[in-house]
């Protein structure tokens, strides 16, 4: 009878605990702002994810970057995209660090082509999308370098398809976009408009995949199984961008395959085969800090912040070590 | 008994808001105090009433419009019964329109400037004061019409001195009511549209995680459109003491 007792104990214990336990080992919640191309690569490493770690991820879009990290912060989802709030979320101590780098900036400033050159900028209208937000951080941190040039930035937070829709209509001279946007203005009004300032080889992050602290303390091998799978997205991706359109599933499905794989092709470059690594630590990161201290989204002195109050590279450190760096 | 009341509902809303941000019931979510300093901190600076008279542009070009035009046209509703009927429907899905969604539209429309602002400010209520004062019309006494009439009283005299004057309460609610409705579109536009004025310090306050002043800044948007609104009830007193 006892043992009948205690084996009924156990099995009733294994039947509580095992499907809980397998829930929270497959599940994974990571919020992202309005799903985009360059989000692209991202979504078919979560897809990979899924397919070869058998981890279910919900992917939930936010309105706001700054909404995003406050979601993180308070566990509604365990990783998220960290934007340029990213940076000032740290500086009020909030408990998530950036684990890999998921693009160098997508940005480009595109012009009428009468406004020739940079000088020309001042004085015109200039769509932006917010105060603080990454594109007009790149922006006011390029205008320090050319002065005199004091464009009438108007800000349009609807998205990059806003400001670019706003540019054809003429209700602005130049508007600071991202790359797909840049190729839609071009194939709607061929030859009208140019692109005048080009952020993409600017040497700073504009996205981190951003972790809660109690997660990646709790789950590091999932953590490092998402960092894994991302990479593996970017790395083929980048050998040849069909890859993505092939992978994406349901996102994006309403884009003709020719028109994203062109517009994945123009996006490559801003993704680091590495991570991002080398602008999470050593001088790399020192550079990066520097750029949000001097943008405002970080208090100065730069010399104040180290790299490891932002950035937990253990993750990417141990996946690199496995399949190598590029 | 009433004063002690107010009082102390005050003090509890206070209380709660500090338990609120002692637990902290979100990030970085600030005190009443800490909302107080970055309040004088924001006026000290400038910024604040600088923004305020960057959004009272918006504000007072779209609520002014909403006034000049909603009440004759809500008027014209009460007065021409055909013309009421039709206009009727239209007020009911500008009541029911889900402004915001509108925006990138106003935007293309009117271009990215204070006008968009007003358009919205004017869009959220506008409706109401049509709506109220076509009301005020349509519940005028007929007893008092017919009194009129029976004394010869021209269109004029009927309109001027029994509709207007039993409508007056109802236009001058509306007129309240539109003001509110006019501080929430205020704040959507300068959100959702391009960031001005308040919308703007609030947008940059969120952007930092400087909730404080974020707070600071949306208490000071109640405290101004609270101010707005006494101010109305003021002049609808005045307006309406004959009636006492």
């Amino acid at each position: 009878m006892r043992t009948i007792s205690t084996a009924l104990a156990l099995l009733t214990l294994l039947l509580c605990t095992t499907p809980l336990r397998a829930v929270a080992a497959e599940e994974l919640t990571l919020l992202a702002t309005v799903t985009r191309v360059v989000n692209l690569p991202m979504l078919v490493g979560l897809r990979l994810l899924e397919r070869e770690d058998g981890i279910t991820v919900r992917v939930k879009d936010l309105r706001s970057p700054e909404s995003v990290m406050l979601a993180v912060i308070e566990g509604q989802g365990q990783v998220g995209t960290g934007f340029a709030p990213f940076y000032p979320a740290i500086e009020k101590n909030a408990p998530v660090r950036g684990v890999m780098e998921l693009s160098r900036p997508e940005f480009v400033v595109m012009a009428k082509k009468e406004i020739a050159n940079v000088k020309a900028l001042h004085g015109v209208r200039l769509a932006s999308h917010s105060p603080k937000a990454t594109t007009q951080s790149l922006l006011e941190f390029y205008l320090k370098s050319q002065p005199g040039v004091r464009p009438n930035v108007v800000f349009i937070p609807e998205g990059s398809p806003a400001r670019a829709e706003a540019l054809l209509r003429g209700a602005v001279d130049a508007a600071a976009f991202d790359l797909t946007a840049a190729q839609v203005v071009e194939e709607r009004a061929p030859g009208k408009f140019h692109i005048l300032i080009d952020f993409t080889d600017q040497p700073v992050s504009s996205s981190s995949l951003v972790v809660n602290n109690d997660f990646a303390r709790t789950r590091p091998e999932v953590v490092q199984k998402l960092v894994r799978r991302l990479l593996q997205s970017y790395r083929e991706g980048a050998r040849d961008p069909k890859f993505w359109v092939r992978e994406r599933g349901d996102a994006l499905k309403e884009v003709d395959d020719a028109r994203l794989e062109r517009q994945l092709r123009a996006l490559v470059k801003i993704f680091d085969l590495n991570g991002g690594l080398a602008r999470m630590t050593g001088p790399g990161a020192a550079e990066n800090l520097a750029f949000q201290v001097a943008t405002g989204n970080l208090t100065g002195p730069t010399s104040k912040w180290r790299p490891e109050q932002f950035f937990d590279t253990a993750p990417l450190e141990a996946v690199l070590k496995d399949i190598g760096k590029r | 008994m009433v004063p002690a009341l107010r009082a102390a509902s005050v003090v509890g809303f206070l209380l709660l808001w500090e338990w609120a941000a002692r637990v902290p019931i979100s990030f970085n979510f600030p005190s009443p105090w800490a909302t107080v300093t970055a309040l004088l901190a924001l006026l000290r600076s400038g910024a604040l009433l600088e923004a305020t008279a960057i959004s009272l542009q918006s504000l007072l070009l779209g609520f002014g419009a909403a006034v000049a035009l909603g009440v004759p046209a809500g008027l014209l509703m009460g007065v021409a019964r055909p013309v009421g009927r039709v206009g009727r429907v239209y007020l009911d899905l500008l009541i029911a329109l889900p402004t915001a969604a509108l925006v990138p539209l106003v935007i293309l429309s009117f271009g990215i400037n204070i006008l968009s602002s007003a358009v919205i400010v004017f869009v959220f209520s506008a409706p109401f004061v049509t709506m109220n004062a076509y009301g005020g019309v349509r519940d005028v006494r007929p007893r008092l019409v017919e009194m009129a009439r029976a004394f010869d009283a021209s269109w004029w005299q009927l309109f001027s001195r029994i509709v207007l004057p039993s409508a007056l309460p109802m236009i001058l609610a509306g007129i309240r009511y539109a003001l509110s409705r006019a501080f929430v579109g205020l704040i959507v536009a300068e959100l959702l549209l391009s960031p001005f004025g308040l919308g703007r310090l609030i947008m940059t306050a969120r952007s930092m995680f400087e909730h404080d002043r974020m707070f600071a800044t949306v208490l000071w948007t109640l405290m101004f459109a609270g101010a707005a609104l006494a101010a109305v009830a003021r002049l609808e007193a005045r307006l309406l003491r004959w009636r006492a």
